[in-house]
């Protein structure tokens, strides 16, 4: 019997291994699938374009399968890449620089869009500057995400304090669309959010733009919220592939600010793929007016963001003055890319 | 060999095959290694969240389980005490206890919103229903003998009664309830910090999820155990005993 129960997990063992290892290769040496994560947010606009005008299985071929995961926040989707179960993903620097800094197995390989965010108070609140944030509760997407470290930055710029005293701002985490029960419920007075929740809760008529796009830090709006992230095998294994992808999201971009009228309703149709439901084309547009596409990233700016996040205590172990994201960010192959044209 | 030092050899063997472990296997941030929980644990004390989250989790669990108990127990009295109660409310808890409390949490956020109520909510619903099973059984395994014995000796019939003989014949029933239910609203009251937001061990559970910091996570785990077998250990073991030895069945541990 007891014999039986280990020869069982013995095969269980190898069963698993076997089953890790080993990649399916289509017949032209490409890999057969990519995982690709995205959020449910139009900020990732540029993915949707590719996704829904066929940019990635044009540079890819037919043979390979796509299989798109939508993610809610960049925690999740950072996690993902992580542990290897995303290729290649859309994703926030915050959380992605976070975790590359404990797992080392992904690359920046290209932006995708800058700003985007905007701080919104609820009306009756009071709230007309930053100045007006203390000791009131603000909301944040998730800890140590992009809009986490903007809001930091606003705070310190304006010389308010973080913390649970009456002189302090408070902070609070709720996803955006808590946000806007929230908002409802009196619960919290400003959020600092991706669009298009900042215009969605103008239009409910539960608050207001109290500081625009352009005016959030670091670097006045110009800072990624999303970037694309390839994972180290992935690069090493099909560099192609990856600028194949580049390429997509590239064009993606481009149709978008080629032609903006089709653009929404495309990126219409992956929203409701992914969430479940549409979205009013008009929020859409004021969404993507209020941010900027481009395949360019700053890694200095980065390097700023992730400081604030070591300041913060949310990656720990490292000296901010040692800290060099050149490793992180890989951006040859978008070079490549670009002077191909 | 006594039990305790059986015990602290098992746990030293356990670091040090976890350690150990964690230098062969190359691990990495996926799961820490002692010396990084320790530093966790001395980094989460000294910037005081993991005490602070600690306070507003038991703060919560205190009230809810108070509660859990007040409420579960009346209940068990009225199902033992009342034919018609049991048959048709004794019915519907049963089928209640099936359902685990954090399937409440959507419901409990539309009616409280995404704060303290709502946790309090479910950690309170994890906990009744097994209280109340368990005071049902408890009042309905008294012997009719002391009831009647009571009654002759002019208790009546209504709280008297149910304070000074059914709850303390009951005991030993009740003790086992409360322990389960101890252990059912330390669940409930995880996992709806773990969704629902505000201050609480949970809550940093999923920061630590947030920011990939697997030494915090650990460290929240340890002290829910801890906690766990330290309130059992010194508060219901102790009140078991006591009981036991009230009731003369202390000596048949041998």
């Amino acid at each position: 019997m007891r014999k039986r129960a280990w020869l069982m997990l013995l095969l269980l063992i190898v069963v698993v291994m076997v089953s890790a290892c080993g990649e399916k290769l289509t017949p032209t040496g490409k890999a057969q699938v990519v995982r690709v994560g995205v959020f449910k947010n139009v900020t990732h606009a540029a993915a949707y374009i590719a996704l829904e005008k066929g940019y990635f299985v044009r540079e890819w071929g037919n043979e390979v399968k796509i299989e798109v995961t939508a993610f809610d926040n960049g925690s999740d989707l950072s996690i993902a890449m992580a542990t290897g179960d995303i290729d290649i993903g859309f994703v926030g620097p915050g959380p992605a620089t976070t975790f590359f800094l404990k797992s080392e197995n992904y690359r920046v390989v290209s932006g995708s869009n800058n700003g985007g965010a905007v701080l919104v108070a609820r009306n009756g609140t009071g709230i007309n500057s930053v100045k007006d944030l203390v000791d009131k509760t603000i909301a944040i997407p998730s800890k140590g995400n992009t809009n986490e470290i903007s809001l930091r930055l606003l705070l310190e710029q304006e010389g308010v304090g973080l913390g649970r005293g009456a002189d302090n701002a408070h902070l609070i985490v709720r996803s955006p669309s808590d946000a806007l029960i929230s908002f409802r419920q009196k619960e919290i007075d400003a959020t600092l959010v991706p669009e298009p929740w900042g215009t969605q809760i103008e239009k409910a008529g539960l608050g207001k733009v109290v500081v625009d796009w352009k005016a959030i830090p670091p670097n006045n709006g110009n800072y990624p919220t999303v970037i694309m992230v390839a994972s180290d095998k992935y690069i090493a294994r099909h560099r192609d592939m990856v600028k194949g992808a580049i390429k997509a999201n590239r064009d993606g971009i481009a149709f978008i600010q080629n032609s903006p009228e089709q653009a929404y309703d495309l990126i219409n149709n992956q929203l409701k793929q992914y969430s479940g439901k549409g979205m009013d084309i008009d929020l859409i547009k004021a969404s993507l007016s209020r941010l900027k596409l481009t395949t360019d990233v700053d890694v200095k700016v980065m390097e700023e963001m992730a400081k604030v996040s070591i300041d913060a205590r949310y990656i720990k172990g490292i000296n901010k003055e040692e800290l060099n994201l050149s490793k992180f960010v890989d951006l040859s192959m978008l070079e490549e890319v670009k002077s191909e044209k | 060999m006594s039990t305790a030092s059986r015990r602290t050899i098992f746990l030293v063997l356990l670091l040090i095959a976890w350690e150990a472990g964690f230098r062969l296997f190359g691990w990495g941030w996926k799961f820490p290694s002692p010396t990084q929980t320790l530093q966790a644990f001395y980094d989460g004390l000294v910037h005081g969240e993991l005490l602070q989250a600690t306070f507003a989790s038991m703060a919560r669990l205190v009230v809810s389980f108070a509660l859990s108990l007040l409420i579960g127990t009346t209940l068990g009295f009225l199902f033992a005490r009342y034919r018609m109660l049991d048959d048709t409310l004794g019915f519907l808890v049963v089928s209640l206890q099936t359902i685990p409390s954090i399937a409440w949490l959507p419901f409990a956020i539309i009616w409280f919103g995404l704060n303290e109520s709502s946790v309090i909510f479910i950690t309170t619903l994890g906990a009744t229903w097994t209280m109340a099973l368990a005071s049902r059984t408890g009042i309905k395994n008294i012997p009719p003998i002391y009831l009647r014995a009571a009654q002759t000796m002019g208790t009546g019939n209504g709280f008297n009664l149910f304070v000074q003989v059914m709850i303390p014949a009951a005991f030993p029933h009740l003790i086992n309830g409360v322990r389960t239910a101890w252990a059912f609203a330390w669940r409930a009251l995880v996992a709806g910090e773990l969704i629902a937001k505000g201050a609480g061990l949970g809550q940093l559970l999923q920061d630590g999820r947030n920011l990939g910091d697997t030494s915090l996570m650990l460290c929240i785990v340890i002290i829910i155990a801890v906690l766990g077998t330290v309130s059992d250990h010194f508060c219901f073991k102790k009140l078991e005993d006591k009981v036991l030895e009230r009731y003369g069945l202390a000596g048949s541990k041998s």
